[in-house]
């Protein structure tokens, strides 16, 4: 059976994720690093079979779990926002579609989203303002099918970026949701 | 002075002379009434001499101490100026503390109205300052005070002297000896400290290795209001300056924020994301009562009591961007009170009731102090061309605001007068974030 500490929910991310995330506590991207969040978000690595592994997922096995986290924990995966926005873009709604799959098919699987800004603006404001992102998360994820028990949300506003510069860059790496297995 | 402002202000409305004249009234039995803001506001000239230590040692150093921390005093407040020491004409060694000692032309002919002396001797091996205050045009002292102390409370003698300086004056209390809190950035997170109103005697109030944001003080200032994760959840806490009694206010599911006691003690204001969305809420202070004051698709939060406990001004993204609000304390009548710019956050209300400070993000996205007028809608700017400045905190008398700016690198606390004028800097590290004024105590 699976055991909590053994989930994750996971997502195999295009680089400009995994180069954001680089301090977080997310095993080695397998992906080639690209230097902006910005920019277009390679496509998704193709997902196993899941339907074969865990149609039924109380039969899961140890040993199908570690096989399935292997292939598929390349790393956690983060969804970028513009500046004072919490909207969800198409193409991080692709790919959360594609997560979405995987939540569904592994229905112990729990997923937490934390919401983040960048470090401009004020503390309070930014707590909200990273829920919403956090929450926008959420709620497409539910709208592909997942039940709301699987998600968590936190949000940290403005207090733990990515990247503590004063670039564009950074401020974009910063304005994020991590999506993480609690 | 800061100029006025080219973006939140607008163009053609004259701001900074307005505030910067002095009205210096005189009211009855000699009493004076100094507005800050009036039209002829004019700052009351303080000269302060250095007080004469009666030995060398600990008396010197006591003596410099109340010295130093009198003129810090009475240049940061408003209501005050003090005259350069290196122009004062009067001989340190032929002059005493008392009036016939004293050549009160030398001090009428450096501009001083007012004139702060004082002296430090042993006796007994303890430390005694003799403190006076004098009236210059009419030689008269005002106020007089032998004070027993030790060289760890020679600061706040001098500010305890300061602030019975200012009643004399004016008849309202001083507010040296008030307190900051800030939450600072530390190795794991943010702790919640405390400082005297010079900086002096930072001390921490939370040490729990997490996130500690957005400290506010209870009405009676005993103790702190602040969001905490030290349980995960990001929930509402107060506790006692010294880190004990930490009780939980709010520990709704997502965000409780922005907790705000009202003046009386009775109620706290307080977003909760609990519904799915952020709200502002009131509850009583013993946690019973919750109601919800607002319902909106945005983002409501950073609540701020009028000084009445009648209204509340609060941030909203209701129309897009995140602008300055006032409603009723039963939420009814929500009105936008800033128009311009597209980012204005964390509303602090002035005690006078008359302003409201906040901070606006300006087109060149620099972040800036300004206080706009609850009844007018006039908007002033307070801080312009020096950093980052942002987190207005009014101080109980409503004549000063702390804040932090990045102006000199790294985020310290600073303190102005409502007009944007005598600005100083009062901390010596970094890494401090949303100052919060005491009430008087």
């Amino acid at each position: 059976m699976l055991s909590p500490g053994s989930r994750a929910a996971v997502w195999v991310l295009g680089a400009s994720a995994l180069s954001a995330c680089a301090s977080s506590p997310s095993p080695e991207p397998r992906a080639p690093v690209s230097a902006s969040p910005a920019a277009e978000a390679p496509a998704l690595e193709p997902l196993p079979e899941l339907a074969e592994v865990a149609s039924s997922p109380h039969e899961v096995t140890e040993a199908t779990v570690v096989a399935f986290e292997e292939r598929l924990r390349g790393a956690l995966g983060t969804v970028y926002f513009d500046y004072n926005l919490a909207i969800v873009d198409q193409a991080a709604k692709d790919r959360l579609s594609a997560l979405a799959d995987v939540l569904r098919e592994l229905p112990e699987a729990l997923l937490e989203i934390e919401g983040h800004c960048d470090v401009r603006g004020s503390t309070e404001y930014n707590l909200h303002l990273g829920e919403r992102r956090a929450r926008a998360v959420l709620k497409y994820l539910v709208t592909q099918g997942v039940p709301e028990r699987q998600l968590r949300y936190i949000s940290y506003g403005e207090e733990r970026p990515v990247d503590y510069g004063s670039t564009d860059a950074a401020h974009a790496a910063n304005r994020r949701a991590e999506l993480r297995a609690p | 002075m800061p100029k006025s402002s080219s973006h939140i202000a607008g163009s053609g409305v004259a701001l900074a002379l307005l505030l910067t004249g002095a009205s210096l009234a005189h009211a009855q039995e000699g009493r004076r009434v100094i507005v800050v803001g009036s039209p002829d506001f004019r700052p009351y000239p303080m000269a302060i001499p250095a007080l004469r230590a009666a030995s060398a040692g600990e008396a010197a150093a006591a003596a410099e101490v109340i010295t130093r921390t009198l003129r810090f005093d009475f240049r940061i407040a408003a209501q005050f100026d003090v005259v350069d020491p290196k122009s004062y004409l009067a001989d340190p060694r032929k002059e005493g503390l008392t009036a016939p000692t004293i050549r009160f032309a030398d001090w009428v002919n450096v501009g001083a109205e007012g004139l702060l002396k004082g002296a430090v001797r042993m006796d007994d091996a303890r430390l005694v300052a003799e403190l006076r205050f004098f009236d210059v045009a009419s030689g008269r002292p005002l106020l007089s005070k032998t004070v027993a102390f030790t060289p760890e409370t020679a600061r706040r003698t001098a500010h305890a002297f300061a602030d019975a300086v200012v009643e004399t004056l004016t008849g309202d209390r001083g507010i040296f000896q008030t307190q900051i809190a800030v939450a600072r950035k530390s190795k794991k997170g943010r702790e919640l400290w405390v400082m005297d109103l010079d900086g002096g005697d930072l001390r921490p109030v939370t040490r729990n290795n997490s996130l500690n944001l957005l400290p506010s003080w209870t009405a009676d200032g005993s103790g702190l209001i602040f969001t905490s994760y030290v349980r995960r959840n990001p929930s509402l806490y107060k506790v006692n300056l010294d880190g004990g009694n930490l009780s939980l206010l709010s520990g709704e599911r997502g965000l409780n924020t922005g907790g705000a006691m009202s003046n009386d003690g009775s109620k706290v204001a307080l977003t909760l994301s609990r519904d799915g969305n952020s709200e502002i809420y009131v509850m009583n202070t013993d946690r019973t009562g919750l109601r919800r004051l607002t319902n909106e698709w945005a983002i409501d939060s950073s609540p701020s009591w009028s000084p009445d406990g009648r209204q509340i001004a609060f941030v909203s993204s209701r129309f897009g961007d995140p602008h300055i609000f006032v409603m009723n304390a039963d939420g009814s009548s929500p009105k936008r009170i800033t128009h311009r710019g597209n980012y204005n956050t964390t509303p602090d209300w002035s005690p006078r009731g008359d302003l409201i400070a906040f901070t606006a993000r300006d087109e060149r996205n620099v972040f800036d102090i300004f206080t706009v007028d609850v009844r007018t809608q006039e908007i002033r700017r307070l801080t312009q061309d020096q950093g980052n400045n942002e987190e207005p905190s009014f101080s109980p008398d409503g004549n000063h605001i702390v804040f932090t700016s990045t102006r000199e690198g790294r985020s310290q606390v600073w303190i102005m007068a409502v007009d944007g004028s005598n600005q100083h800097r009062i901390t010596t590290k970094g890494g401090f974030m949303t100052p919060a004024w005491s009430p008087l105590r």
